[in-house]
């Protein structure tokens, strides 16, 4: 079995280009300077990416942690739409959950810088509110 | 002069330009060998060799060289095999992918026909048995470095190179 191979011996039928093994290490440095390249380039992408990333988180994370303007009701609908839209701006800032609960603050804080006046006015209008709901069920037929 | 002189402690480190001109040819017919396209061993060649450059300053036994380089081109290799057997068809297996390139190759001497016989035999091995036969009768590795190359033990080794042998003997007598 081994005669067989012996016979054989080492030759091989493959064969490479003229002057293949005299150029292979400029081949061999060129892919090497393109890997290099690629790596870089790679790198500056994966820079500037990051960067970005960090700037758009520092942006949200201010634009959650500012404090807004204290909401005044002096100046009627005005103000109340000045703090809607604060309260629209929170929201797509941090997403609804968080918007819902900032702009619940926000209603109960308004409240306290109320004057005394427009609070009574607001509270006889939420008891109209519930008289008419009184009424609307009142059976007055029986 | 031969700069890796094996069980020599005082032996530098050879230079990467060293390495290429002394291990470039080696290399390159262990990788022919494995892919058989001349295209294909080129790119596998220069893989190889990228990886070689940028590990080279880590490897601190010039001892080790030798195995260490053929361990990279034969991973590069199985990887391109590996590779290309999930682009082709998957019913078609490397053996036929292989004879195929061995058989349309621009650089194969098809008037050279008991070699071309002896390479179709080869290509019947599986790629495992493939590379032991190759790196034991082509490329003279004792037992021990293919071992170490491999990760298999030498008497498995023995065997399988044994196995291979028996096939394609059968192969070119048929």
């Amino acid at each position: 079995m081994s005669n067989e191979l012996d016979k054989l011996g080492k030759k091989m039928p493959f064969t490479v280009p003229d002057g293949f093994f005299e150029t292979m290490p400029q081949r061999i440095g060129e892919a090497i300077d393109r890997e290099n390249r690629r790596k870089r380039t790679g790198n500056i992408v994966k820079w500037t990416v990051s960067t970005a990333a960090a700037a758009a988180i520092i942006a949200i994370a201010f634009l959650a942690m500012k404090p807004t303007a204290a909401p005044v009701m002096d100046t009627g609908n005005g103000t109340l739409a000045a703090t809607n839209t604060a309260a629209a701006t929170t929201e797509a800032a941090l997403g609804d959950d968080t918007a819902l609960t900032t702009q619940d603050v926000k209603s109960d804080s308004t409240e306290l810088y109320m004057s005394n006046e427009q609070l009574d006015e607001w509270l006889a209008l939420a008891e109209c509110d519930e008289f008419m709901n009184c009424v609307d069920n009142y059976d007055f037929y029986n | 002069m031969n700069l890796f002189k094996r069980h020599s402690a005082s032996v530098a480190m050879p230079t990467f330009e060293q390495v290429i001109a002394t291990y470039q040819q080696p290399i390159y017919w262990h990788i022919r060998r494995m892919v058989v396209d001349h295209d294909d061993a080129q790119d596998v060649m220069q893989e190889t060799f990228i990886k070689v450059y940028k590990g080279l300053s880590s490897l601190k036994q010039p001892d080790a060289l030798k195995v260490w380089l053929y361990r990279i081109a034969t991973n590069e290799c199985l990887r391109h095999l590996d590779r290309r057997r999930e682009t082709a068809m998957s019913t078609i297996d490397n053996s036929e992918l292989l004879m195929d390139s061995l058989m349309e190759s621009n650089h194969v001497d098809y008037d050279n026909e008991m070699a071309v016989k002896f390479q179709q035999a080869i290509l019947t091995l599986s790629d495992q048995q493939r590379l032991v036969f190759n790196l034991r009768y082509y490329d003279e590795l004792p037992y021990e470095e293919i071992s170490q190359l491999t990760g298999s033990s030498v008497d498995s080794l023995k065997v399988t190179y044994h196995n291979a042998k028996e096939k394609i003997t059968k192969y070119i007598m048929k």
